[in-house]
């Protein structure tokens, strides 16, 4: 019930910031690829709420009338009050704050100020004119984050408080999901350890006090990977409608780094069935083509609405000298820079597939937890070939690779995720008594 | 041989000699920058001494975290006894206290300026911080064989149909790997702790620490220019890299239209200018002083190479912070 409710509302805020650019671009909403975008993310809320209350009927039906009491100890009560503490020392920071951070002068919180000023977004790369190098850059990112900095300063009782703030209830949402699904696969005290973990984690908390992007989204593709796995684990449709709903949805947050590829791939994997080869390819159909749908749609309007120049060059060349340098050691000078930069964070993703991949047989047994390793391995794969690409297009492009951290930090709740599993679940540790 | 080895490794006196030299290993530090870097000591020098005691405390902290991982091994394979967990809960003290010291030292770096522990105690802030790494990644150790001590016992090999011992091995490397990553999980949440009054510190500071000292430049174009005027700024790169990136500075100066300076190298463009404004950037230093104005021959260089004619050029405002032109093509 609790991820039901969190999801709902994370679903809300992005329906109505849809609705809202919707709004301000007729041209956009005009067109089919428009059309289509919001209306199957409409679909999907519609069709997941209508899965939630015949499955709640069920469950009420089944249900004996009896409540089982859940042991609520001391350990518990310590870290639900560390988890507080750092949610409200992310509130106080953002309370306090007199000014914005640099990404968001110049992007996320600009976008919101042109909008107030009257401009929409197929109209900010005219802002560029006199620019040399920066033309493509107010298009770059789709407009979630700036839209939520619009409504955060024009909603009367928000007004008054910092923007900051908005990214700090973005960080109880993300506590509350991850919290609300390992409740009921972990037990209470690991999925309080786990949201502890996550939400003092020095990347999360860091993105928490940054009016990025990179919080909006960690919390959209989190929830969509959770609700997948819970998916996989119980077969309730809300769930898998949700999760389609979050992932493919995250693209209107952050477009650069195409993580739904990684979480469809295994996605794809974790369903597949040689026997019920309908039941397989269905959801993992829907879920990759409305993925494509999104990624699609801003791609057209930013290309063909709002006439924004890309940064990258597609040439023959370009597209061929990067499979020619694997042979001369690119790949390696890559691979070097990228784990040194990423630094611990990179250490712990590893040493957590590493785990993984010594319990094989339970990653086969359970398609969820198979589906959350894959997740892991894919999304650092990506990140990887990325970044290798990239180093044949930009000079720049080890500069920008330290921000690596900050965009990475939706694997966190994942990594924590499978060592507290492999660690609760071992075989090696018994029961004392 | 590898019962030899692991008897060594099991050695209370061993962790503890090489701790004590791990805790003592800045001192090294010390010495190397006031002794051998600084003064050449007792008038003769050896080559390759300074790099020495450059990467000695590095090499021991990495020591000291490779017979950590041992230990935990042996504890994961029943070899751990109470003297051994009697020497952990010592370590893990004196763990406590450098912690705290670590942590002062890093304060008192962030408190004053960049590399000011290095220039007066020769330690750097990295090294600091990877000592802080082992010693928390002990800290956790201790912790997690002390509390699952009290919760769980370790099955012994026995326990395990003979089918698969194998999987029994492999299920213990897991755990451990697991337990490894989860400590590194705890030490990023231990570390933002840590950092908290920092980071209170640092986001309370205003645009000026934000931007840099060029924000005085946005506030000056800001307080005295039209809405509506064009502003020229110097090009975006390593010189000018704040007051020449335009959707930064947009952000103080909308909805003035902003012209990159780079832009401005033939007399054309800038007639289909016409009427600019721009601010003088450091008067006084000469390698990133911009514009380029020469009042005799009528010129500027707003791109670092070509001279521009202008018609007229009036200062529009004038103070201590700097000044604002405006500019006729």
């Amino acid at each position: 019930m609790g991820e039901f409710i969190v999801s709902v509302i994370i679903i809300i805020v992005m329906l109505s910031k849809k609705l809202f650019f919707f709004s301000i671009e007729p041209q956009y909403s005009a067109s089919i690829l428009g059309k289509l975008e919001l209306g199957s993310l409409i679909v999907l809320f519609i069709l997941g709420m209508f899965a939630f209350i015949k499955g709640a009927r069920l469950y009420l039906r089944g249900r004996t009338g009896k409540r089982t009491s859940k042991k609520f100890d001391l350990l518990n009560l310590l870290l639900l009050v560390s988890v507080v503490f750092t949610i409200g020392m992310s509130l106080l920071i953002n309370l306090n704050k007199t000014s914005l951070h640099w990404d968001a002068i110049a992007l996320y919180d600009a976008r919101a100020k042109f909008l107030e000023g009257g401009m929409k977004f197929s109209d900010m790369p005219t802002l560029s004119k006199y620019d040399n190098l920066n033309k493509y850059y107010y298009l770059l990112y789709p407009p979630y984050t700036s839209i939520g900095h619009f409504f955060w300063r024009n909603i009367g009782i928000f007004s008054q408080v910092p923007v900051g703030v908005y990214y700090s209830v973005t960080l109880v949402l993300l506590v509350a999901i991850v919290f609300f699904v390992a409740k009921e696969s972990l037990g209470l005290r690991a999925a309080l350890l786990l949201v502890l973990v996550a939400a003092s984690n020095y990347s999360i908390f860091n993105i928490s006090i940054k009016e990025y992007t990179n919080l909006p989204y960690a919390l959209y593709i989190v929830a969509g990977i959770l609700l997948l796995f819970s998916y996989l684990k119980t077969r309730k449709l809300w769930l898998f409608l949700f999760g389609v709903f979050f992932v493919s949805s995250s693209i209107w947050i952050r477009l650069l780094e195409p993580m739904w590829i990684a979480v469809s791939l295994a996605f794809g994997i974790a369903v597949f069935s040689k026997r019920h080869l309908l039941r397989w390819s269905l959801p993992f159909a829907i879920l990759l083509v409305l993925s494509i749908l999104q990624y699609v749609s801003w791609a057209y309007f930013t290309k063909v609405i709002a006439g924004n120049p890309g940064f990258l060059n597609f040439s023959p060349m370009t597209i061929i000298e990067p499979f020619v340098a694997v042979f001369t050691g690119a790949p390696i000078v890559v691979i070097t820079t990228v784990a040194r930069v990423w630094g611990a964070p990179f250490f712990i993703h590893f040493l957590a597939l590493a785990a993984l991949l010594l319990r094989w047989r339970l990653v086969l047994q359970k398609r969820e937890i198979l589906f959350l390793g894959l997740v892991l391995f894919f999304s650092i794969s990506l990140y990887f070939l990325e970044f290798y690409f990239l180093s044949f297009q930009v000079d720049w492009w080890s500069t920008i690779a330290k921000s690596l951290d900050r965009s990475s930090t939706f694997l966190i709740p994942v990594s924590g995720y499978l060592l507290i599993y492999l660690i609760t679940s071992s075989k090696v540790l018994v029961r004392r008594g | 041989m590898r019962i030899k080895f692991s008897e060594i490794t099991l050695k209370p006196i061993l962790l503890i000699s090489l701790w004590l030299i791990f805790f003592l290993s800045p001192l090294l530090s010390v010495f190397r920058f006031y002794f051998v870097v600084n003064n050449n000591l007792l008038g003769f020098h050896i080559k390759g001494f300074s790099s020495l005691l450059l990467y000695f405390p590095v090499f021991i902290s990495v020591l000291v975290f490779l017979s950590l991982v041992l230990w935990f091994s042996e504890f994961i394979d029943k070899k751990l006894f109470t003297v051994h967990k009697k020497t952990l809960a010592i370590l893990s003290l004196l763990n406590i206290v450098f912690l705290v010291a670590a942590d002062s030292l890093r304060n008192l770096e962030y408190r004053n300026y960049p590399n000011f522990l290095y220039g007066n105690f020769g330690i750097t802030v990295s090294q600091l911080e990877f000592m802080s790494f082992v010693a928390a990644l002990e800290l956790i150790m201790f912790l997690f064989i002390l509390a699952y001590d009290l919760a769980f016992k370790i099955r012994g090999a026995t326990k395990w149909r003979s089918n698969i011992v194998s999987t029994a091995k492999t299920e213990k490397a897991s755990l451990f790997l697991a337990v490894a990553g989860f400590s590194g999980l705890v030490i990023l949440s231990g570390y933002t702790f840590l950092n908290l009054p920092l980071m209170i510190k640092q986001e309370k500071r205003g645009y000026d620490a934000k931007v840099g000292i060029v924000y005085k430049y946005l506030v000056l174009l800001s307080d005295h220019t039209p809405k509506n005027a064009k502003v020229i700024h110097p090009p975006q790169g390593e010189k000018w890299s704040a007051i020449g990136n335009q959707p930064l500075i947009r952000y103080f100066l909308y909805p003035r239209v902003l012209i990159s300076g780079a832009l401005l190298n033939n007399l054309e463009f800038a007639k289909t200018i016409a009427d600019a404004y721009f601010p003088e950037i450091d008067p006084t230093i000469d390698s990133t002083h911009w514009p380029k104005i020469d009042t005799i021959n009528r010129t500027i260089i707003f791109d670092e190479k070509s001279e521009i004619r202008y018609k007229k050029l009036e200062t529009i405002f004038e103070s201590e912070e700097g000044r604002v032109f405006r500019v006729l093509f």
